[in-house]
């Protein structure tokens, strides 16, 4: 009775024509896999053959990104050139959210210009209206360059298809062993050997500006550190202490690399080399063995591996106060080999998940462990520059391949191997 | 008390005295005597005669005398009862007259009065059916209104009661499943995202506008939400019409970081 009469009140306090009620959704999570674009080959406007498709680079990179799902080209009912050409109503029924349009062009000095549009189908927007000149030999760069605007665009992530990956290569049978250290496009072509050794070669790890790679080699007998430039191909031995040298990783300025040494008495603990003036400083002091150091993105403090606990977990060492070094990881009996996202805020780690090493991401603040990978023995994870996915190493069909998995561990794929075992990846920064 | 009793005595001491006089005057005045008739001079006729015959003559004179003075008599009381009866046929007719004059303003009063009660009769049936029409027309109005906030509260209390509220919940989730499959959340979304977008809908389910309201996220989450929205139209049909909403607010708020 109560209610009814408040009901009466509050029908009576209601306007007239009460005021639109609105129903309100939660929406919590993104279910859709991927965007649907279609990446329409561009138009030829010069002499002779088309030098290099733009748009099956451009397709082949966002499809390889797992983020996107390219319209075949052979489904395609039109192949317009320019935005205004584009019939909103006709990629909707194709069930298309995105549509790349453009041009290539030869100009007068011999160049080339790739001119492209990307227009939002929902909307009918034009997102994007550029023109990029290349060389005929940087067509293909250019287009990554392409790729990485859509991607940018539409994901608000900076695109790392114009990035480069760097990677271990073991030939040959157990007796004659082949160690290469290899780079390639972040698509898995343009390879390039860096160094090439008998003996082992392993921990690549870039320079902050994509110049140069600090890696270990054992080519002198016994493992020491070097820096080498890639352009020019030299190199320079940083680190041969006696006992391990190992596990090179650049401060985020590029003066420093944080290097696991065991020097004389044996015991591996993290230093801070300064690579202008062979300065060394301890960091940590532990009679268990400290390795694999990695630097955090604001250079102000470095994770690595110990197992002081018994067991190998991640620490952090605050590099201006000298306090002991903080425990991050407790979820699980193994972490080991942890690299920082670019914004800082998660670790990349080697987990042992029921009885297999995989891929997990760890939350530096909190410790919080998600395992990403599902493999048997995984490795040696690295974020790429947009922190978006993580590169490893793993096994297929008894062969070390490499393979990437989205940093929220929705997308994974093995790239295409080339010959051989495959070990060690490291993504590089951002390259332009 | 007696000083104020004295003010009173007098005044009825007067009424009396003028009662008096007024009675005085009015007696008088009904017993002022009428004014007679005027006496008519008879004319006399005389011829000389000798004394014998005078004697006989003044005998029969004498005898013609009386006669004629009883003649004179007779005639002067023929003429004072015709004057009389003349008077009283006269006062007969002043007084039909009078009497006809009375019944001719009575009649005239009368049909005055008819007259006027007819007007007033009919200005008051004519008020009584404008009140009576008046009042219907404000009983229907009233039902009327009473319906209307008859069938809000029935809305109102539908909408509340139980079976309702989890039919709508059911319809936002339908909605929220709806929605969610179709957007791509771009990485580097999370918990800290909130994303309000208001979306038109018409029925049927079509989505014929949006527009955002607070928003925390980028270009590209915008744009993500924005084809989100337009590959979700239609959006799903409630399970029940009255829960139908022009208006649809949805919020963009990811309960996991996207990475």
């Amino acid at each position: 009775m109560f209610r009814r009469v408040l009901l009466i009140f509050a029908a009576l306090a209601l306007p007239v024509h009460p005021a639109a009620a609105q129903l309100t959704v939660q929406i919590l999570r993104g279910m859709a896999e991927s965007v649907p674009i279609a990446v329409i080959p561009l138009a030829w406007e010069g002499p002779g053959a088309v030098p290099w498709d733009v748009a099956a680079t451009v397709q082949a990179d966002l499809e390889r990104s797992g983020r996107f799902r390219p319209l075949p080209r052979s489904q395609m009912l039109e192949l317009p050139h320019a935005a205004d050409a584009v019939d909103v109503s006709d990629w909707r029924m194709l069930k298309v959210d995105y549509v790349l349009v453009g041009r290539l062009s030869q100009l007068p000095d011999g160049r080339f210009e790739v001119r492209y549009e990307l227009v939002s189908i929902a909307s009918g927007q034009r997102l994007l209206g550029t023109a990029l000149p290349a060389d005929r030999n940087a067509l293909k760069q250019a287009s990554h360059r392409v790729a990485d605007a859509i991607y940018e665009r539409i994901l608000g992530v900076r695109g790392a298809f114009s990035t480069r990956i760097a990677y271990v290569a073991v030939d040959g049978p157990a007796t004659a062993r082949g160690y290469r250290l290899i780079v390639t496009d972040a698509d898995g072509a343009n390879e390039r050997v860096v160094f090439a050794s008998p003996e082992p070669i392993m921990s690549p790890a870039w320079s902050p500006d994509g110049r140069s790679l600090a890696y270990v080699s054992f080519h002198s007998g016994l493992p020491a550190i070097y820096v080498q430039t890639l352009r020019t191909g030299d190199q320079v031995r940083v680190s041969a202490r006696s006992g391990i040298n190992g596990a090179p990783s650049y401060s985020p300025d590029g003066t420093q690399l944080a290097v696991a040494l065991s020097r004389r008495d044996g015991n591996v603990d993290v230093y801070l080399l300064t690579l202008a003036t062979q300065e060394l400083r301890r960091l940590t002091d532990d009679a268990a063995i400290d390795t694999e150091p990695t630097w955090a993105p604001d250079g102000r403090s470095i994770y690595f591996t110990s197992d002081r606990a018994g067991a190998p977990q991640i620490y952090r060492q605050d590099l201006a106060t000298g306090e002991r070094p903080q425990r991050i990881t407790f979820d699980g009996g193994y972490n080991a080999r942890p690299r920082v996202s670019p914004d800082g805020r998660e670790l990349a780690v080697v987990t042992l998940d029921r009885g297999a090493y995989r891929i997990a991401a760890v939350d530096a603040q909190r410790g919080g462990l998600r395992v990403l990978t599902n493999g048997r023995l995984d490795e040696s994870p690295s974020y790429s520059p947009n922190g978006a996915d993580i590169i490893y190493a793993t096994r297929d069909g008894g062969r070390g391949v490499l393979a990437i998995v989205s940093s929220d561990g929705r997308i994974q794929q093995h790239l295409a191997a080339s010959a051989g075992e495959v070990r060690e990846p490291a993504w590089s920064p951002f390259l332009n | 008390m007696s000083a104020s009793t004295r003010p009173g005595i007098a005044p009825i001491g007067w009424s009396i005295a003028l009662h008096a006089v007024i009675a005085g005057f009015l007696y008088l005045g009904l017993s002022l005597p009428r004014p007679e008739a005027p006496v008519m001079p008879l004319p006399i006729e005389a011829v000389v005669v000798d004394q014998a015959i005078l004697q006989a003559a003044s005998s029969q004179r004498r005898e013609d005398d009386r006669r004629m003075a009883q003649e004179r008599q007779r005639e002067a009381a023929a003429v004072e009862a015709r004057r009389a009866e003349a008077e009283r046929l006269e006062q007969q007719e002043a007084r039909r007259r009078n009497e006809e004059q009375e019944r001719l303003a009575a009649e005239q009063k009368a049909r005055a009065d008819a007259k006027r009660k007819a007007e007033q009769e009919a200005a008051a049936k004519a008020k009584a059916d404008a009140d009576r029409k008046r009042s219907a027309q404000d009983a229907r109005l009233r039902q009327q209104r009473e319906a209307d906030l008859r069938a809000r509260l029935a809305v109102e209390e539908e909408r509340t009661s139980a079976g309702f509220q989890s039919l709508k919940a059911s319809y936002v989730q339908a909605i929220q499943a709806h929605v969610e499959q179709r957007w791509f959340e771009p990485p580097g979304t999370g918990p800290g995202l909130s994303c309000t977008v208001f979306v038109s809908q018409i029925p049927g389910g079509e989505v014929v506008g949006m527009r955002f309201g607070s928003c925390n996220g980028g270009a590209a989450v915008r744009q993500s939400i924005e084809t989100a929205v337009r590959n979700a139209s239609p959006l799903p049909a409630p399970p029940e019409p009255a829960l139908f909403e022009r208006e649809v607010r949805l919020i963009f708020t990811p309960k996991e970081s996207r990475r």
